[in-house]
């Protein structure tokens, strides 16, 4: 693009694009002529045909959580406490990181694909001629897609995993389905899952903007498409990881100080 | 690219069902809370509170009926938490229930228990002061337990010190257990015993040969017979006393 750039400014360069593009996101979120149609489309696509794989994650999950923990929980003569470690140890922490990445590895590889294919193909240049508003239509409804329906599909796996955890204490050491959701649910507290919820949103819109950003400043040439959906994978789970990290030094200081 | 009426409201159900899901579990963690049922506060006081929290439970009969609400320091050897507890056990707590501070389970989380009071007792009120129990002080217990050790020190040593002189034949007792020449003059001085009495039997038999001789040899025979009559006399009279007094009654 630019002539001879050193990396410092070519770091430079990126976040201040990213920036940017942030901004226009924003602008084009509040503006006149909302695309509510695409957004329920988009909806569609990422959170409704995400169920399956999610699901699937999230009973395998608590399944595997609980086997894994009963023989040293055993040792210590604490079974009793496997629905409680479960259902915190889901809903805090692995709920939400398992299926953000797994959202990144589905949801912005594809979306990093079609718009890097549509950018590559001249497609958004062609919107933008023709009068149309590519991020309005494009981006903001992708990001806000992903935003609202990556929580729901953790919630959604939360639930999987508790049931996965239930069979799975059901079949090893045998536990009424009422003792154990009462004892996983009454372990819990506002402070385990509220902030397990809000920084879903966060995941959510991680995935969704770092997978717009990476199809829309792809560069042509067809080999930018594949290069866009990898890397709108590795950028967004990275950031997610991140985001993890610093939700959790807020909510120990907010919930737990 | 529009999407069909039926896939828009597949999509609404999920999300739906998930919004109702997470609305379930808050409303499960509020009614835990006690934020959404009718509650009522009783105050009770301790010195110490041994690391009760805000929201720790309050327990009866082993039912969780409330939580702590708050914790105030009234002053330097006052605490008091204000209880916050559903109404429907309201007509069980009586006015003389006492309050003390147990422990939950393996890890020890601090709970309120509240023991009933006597049945006839009037029904404790909003507001209300309940007695408490103190916990026990550990600190204090590990301070006595180091007096008590003290004088154990002091008295092992003394038992020691007592062995070892009888170990090495110190003093009486010492002597009595290391020292042989006690138990064999013992042993002589029992042989001698008994040849001792064996003499005074001899001796015994010899003398009751000679009474039987004296009594039969004519020169005494007059007094052992009068001894004898007056034997007989004194009975007879004893009788007839005994007789009479039985009469007179």
């Amino acid at each position: 693009m630019m002539p001879e750039q050193s990396r410092f400014s070519k770091t430079l360069f990126y976040i201040a694009e990213q920036a940017y593009f942030l901004k226009s996101f924003f602008r084009n979120a509040f503006k006149k002529g909302f695309e509510w149609e695409e957004l329920f489309r988009q909806s569609y696509i990422i959170g409704y045909k995400s169920i399956g794989i999610v699901t699937l994650t999230g009973f395998i999950l608590g399944i595997v959580l609980t086997l894994q923990s009963l023989p040293t929980l055993k040792e210590f003569g604490a079974v009793s406490y496997i629905p409680s470690m479960v259902s915190v140890s889901i809903i805090r922490e692995i709920g939400p990181v398992i299926i953000a990445l797994i959202c990144a590895g589905k949801i912005a590889s594809s979306i990093g694909a079609e718009l890097g294919s549509m950018n590559v193909t001249e497609q958004i240049e062609a919107m933008e001629v023709s009068g149309a508003n590519p991020v309005q239509y494009l981006v903001v409804t992708r990001i806000l897609a992903c935003t609202v329906m990556v929580p729901l599909l953790t919630i959604f796996a939360d639930a999987m995993a508790l049931i996965g955890g239930f069979i799975a204490s059901k079949l090893s050491v045998g536990i009424s389905m009422q003792l154990y959701f009462s004892k996983g649910l009454t372990i819990l507290e506002y402070s385990d899952v509220l902030p397990a919820v809000i920084k879903t949103i966060f995941f959510g819109f991680t995935i969704g903007f770092v997978g717009c950003y990476k199809g829309f400043t792809a560069n042509s040439g067809t080999a930018s498409v594949g290069l866009a959906a990898n890397s709108a994978v590795v950028n967004s789970s990275i950031l997610i990881i991140i985001i993890d990290a610093i939700v959790v030094q807020i909510s120990n200081s907010l919930f737990y100080s | 690219m529009n999407i069909s009426a039926a896939q828009k409201t597949k999509t609404g159900l999920f999300v739906l069902f998930t919004i109702l899901l997470l609305l379930g579990l808050m409303f499960l963690i509020g009614k835990q809370q006690q934020l959404f049922s009718d509650t009522f506060v009783v105050n009770t006081q301790f010195k110490n509170i041994a690391g009760t929290k805000e929201g720790s439970f309050v327990r009866f009969a082993g039912i969780n009926i409330g939580t702590v609400q708050s914790i105030n320091i009234i002053n330097d050897s006052t605490v008091q938490l204000a209880l916050d507890i559903e109404k429907k056990v309201q007509p069980f707590i009586k006015t003389d229930a006492v309050t003390s501070i147990g422990s939950d389970g393996l890890m020890g989380d601090k709970i309120i228990l509240v023991a009933p009071g006597n049945t006839g007792s009037p029904v404790v009120k909003e507001g209300a002061m309940l007695r408490s129990n103190n916990p026990v002080d550990i600190d204090r217990i590990l301070n006595n337990l180091s007096k008590v050790s003290d004088n154990a020190t002091v008295l092992t040593e003394g038992l020691a010190s007592i062995v070892d002189k009888i170990n090495s034949g110190k003093g009486s007792i010492g002597k009595l257990l290391a020292d042989n020449s006690l138990a064999n003059k013992m042993e002589n001085t029992i042989e001698s015993a008994k040849q001792t009495a064996n003499t005074i039997t001899k001796t015994a038999n010899t003398v009751n040969e000679n009474m039987q001789a004296v009594k039969s040899s004519f020169l005494l025979r007059g007094y052992f017979k009068r001894k004898e009559r007056k034997r007989i006399k004194d009975s007879t009279e004893k009788a007839n006393k005994l007789l009479e007094n039985k009469k007179s009654e």
